[in-house]
């Protein structure tokens, strides 16, 4: 079976500045992967052209055979480092807006992640803190069936108890055909769910690995090696 | 998919709109009541106010379903929206569709509220709303009572399509360094554009309209031409207006719409 | 669960030893079902194809069997898991003694504050 996502020679600009310079990468089904380096460094501008948001790329992106289009949409989800529900809202209207549109979203799943993280359906958006609304967002995002899920830095505003939650529900989500990618700059916490780390810095592929092949050459955690890596 | 977007677009303005409508209700309540007490300075004062939130009525319209665009799609919502599997100028379709039809009412209360002031005010005793009417059924323009409508309608979806592309314009990566301000500058630039291209074909374009004594007939005149021919002339019994500006209207309209469509699909990124 | 896995062992090698000392231990009773690999890599917060490799290995070292049809059992063998609990009880002393001559001390003084320790241990009970 072909890989799911396979990206050649991928390269971003913005105005003069390369973002991502020349990537080739392939990601399997059934693995979840790591993909690590420093904020601005080319991580989250990598995963708005999979996700479909920056459509101005050059190079190729293939997701199950597809360029980033309506169809990889639909069988990508999507977790955005920004909080992008409308404040208006009340979280049973934003579960309601993912049952509208995505035929993969499972709401019974939707609503025992809810109760999980202790969030009530008739809460507003609005009244809620941004940790909250990341943990909806999460619970959204990981409701859906979907092939792909592309997570960038799910962690940032957990607590160490949520942060275990969210890892639970990851696992807990994990199946042989579909893939997840988790963008993140928090290693230590993560790199254990992970099969293979992709390092990206400087716009560059540095390291692409399996954790335990990592662990096993370098003697060094990922952290670790992210350190040395990226030493300023 | 569309008609999904097209529910949740009403949905999510149909929230907002009809508070608009409530308090021209209101305001038209008010100024009925003081119509029936008499006094003067109350019915005036009520009429007025009444007017002026019949204007306002469109002018929120406008602005919001202009901010509405740019928060849904462009802000930080727009990470939900352009990841929705649907084609990204079906977005533009269902907010266009929505907009327009809120701006269409709106127009329509706007009306209603200015025609039951000017009631309230009494300029109707003198003259009746039918007597108007037939009045410019008679005239030489009467053939023309007919194209209003339509071309009000259109007028809105044009209005539409310059703000709509004006807000997507200025989200293409090139004019990110801007402040959200670009939007408003490339509406008025663009606008301004529209207009003088839009004047110089309704004038040069061979195609017009022709308005005398025995009624409204097409004709291949040139505005322009007319106007040369009848300089210094003040007292005309007929009139040609060029067509030339609408049908390049109608042209712009549609490269709007699509050229839209097409950097949504290809050009925009969200920050 | 404790799951905080030293930074420059391998996560399956670390996986096993765990394993292994919950078997050891008795934990996990011989010719007992264990839990499905999704299940156990949830358990220990680790990939499931980690856990898998963990799995096999230990399926390899005969600790672990597969029944077809009915899913992973721990082995019956009770002269295996005793060895495996000596084999875990000679690491824990190696490196008991390692830590000790890095310390400084040789062996006849370990040997002292272990009986030092014990006297006091018996007396504490």
């Amino acid at each position: 079976m072909a890989n799911l996502i396979e990206v050649k020679s991928l390269s971003k600009k913005y105005g003069s500045k390369l973002i991502l310079d020349n990537i080739s990468l392939s990601f399997e089904r059934g693995a979840i992967i790591g993909l690590i380096g420093p904020n601005g460094c080319g991580k989250t501008t990598f995963i708005k052209i999979l996700s479909g948001l920056i459509r101005d790329y050059n190079g190729d992106v293939k997701i199950d055979g597809h360029s980033p289009d309506e169809y990889t949409k639909s069988i990508i989800s999507y977790l955005p480092e920004k909080t992008y529900l409308s404040d208006w809202m009340k979280i049973k209207d934003a579960v309601t807006f993912f049952a509208d549109f995505y035929n993969d979203f499972d709401r019974n799943k939707a609503e025992s992640m809810l109760e999980q993280f202790g969030l009530n359906p008739e809460q507003r958006i609005k009244s809620m803190s941004k940790g909250m609304q990341e943990k909806l967002q999460l619970a959204l995002v990981m409701s859906r069936n979907a092939k792909v899920y592309l997570l960038d830095e799910p962690l940032g505003g957990l607590d160490p108890a949520s942060r275990k939650a969210m890892l639970d529900i990851i696992l807990n989500n994990y199946s042989e055909n579909s893939l997840v990618l988790i963008s993140t700059h928090i290693i230590y916490a993560v790199e254990k769910i992970f099969d293979r780390v992709v390092m990206i810095g400087d716009g560059k592929i540095l390291i692409n690995d399996s954790v335990d092949y990592l662990r096993e050459t370098t003697g060094k955690s990922i952290e670790g090696l992210f350190e040395e890596v990226f030493r300023c | 998919m569309l008609s999904k977007l097209l529910k949740h677009e009403i949905k999510d303005t149909g929230r907002i709109m009809p508070f608009l409508y409530l308090i021209a209700f209101a305001a038209t309540v008010i100024a009925f009541i003081s119509f029936t007490t008499g006094i003067n300075w109350l019915r005036y004062s009520s009429s007025v106010l009444l007017i002026l939130i019949g204007i306002a009525v469109f002018i929120v319209t406008l602005v919001f379903i202009s901010v509405r665009f740019y928060q849904n799609l462009y802000s930080r919502e727009g990470y939900l929206m352009f990841t929705l599997p649907v084609k990204p100028h079906f977005l533009l379709v269902s907010k266009a569709i929505v907009s327009i039809s809120w701006l269409i009412l709106s127009s329509i209360v706007t009306i209603i509220s200015t025609l039951c002031a000017l009631h309230f005010l009494g300029v109707f005793e003198s003259v009746s709303l039918k007597e108007i009417r037939n009045y410019i059924l008679q005239s030489p323009y009467g053939n023309l009572i007919d194209a209003i409508i339509p071309l009000a309608v259109f007028s809105v979806i044009y209005l539409v399509g310059q703000i709509y592309f004006s807000i997507t314009l200025s989200n293409i990566p090139a004019f990110h360094s801007m402040s959200a301000v670009s939007a408003i500058v490339i509406f008025i630039v663009l606008n301004f554009a529209l207009q003088i291209i839009d004047s110089i074909f309704a004038v040069i374009l061979p195609i017009s309209i022709h308005i005398s004594a025995e009624g409204v007939a097409f004709s291949t005149q040139t505005m322009l031409g007319f106007l040369l021919k009848n300089i210094g002339n003040s007292n005309l019994s007929e009139m040609v207006i060029g067509l030339g500006g609408l049908i390049f209207q109608v042209i712009a309209a549609c490269i709007l719409y699509y050229f839209n469509g097409w950097l949504m699909n290809k050009k925009v990124s969200i920050r | 669960m404790a799951n905080d896995y030293s930074a420059n062992v391998p996560i399956y090698l670390q996986i096993i030893n765990e394993i292994k000392l919950k078997i050891a231990s008795g934990e996990w009773k011989t010719g007992q079902r264990i839990l499905p690999v999704r299940e156990l890599a949830m358990q220990f917060t680790v990939n499931p194809n980690t856990m898998q490799r963990a799995l096999a290995e230990l399926e390899r070292e005969g600790l672990i069997y597969t029944e077809r049809t009915t899913g992973k059992f721990v082995t019956s063998d009770d002269i295996l898991v005793s060895n495996v609990r000596d084999m875990l009880a000679r690491e824990y002393m190696q490196s008991f003694f390692s830590s000790m001559q890095k310390l400084g001390y040789n062996m006849g003084q370990t040997m002292k504050i272990i009986e030092d320790y014990v006297t006091k241990y018996k007396e504490g009970k």
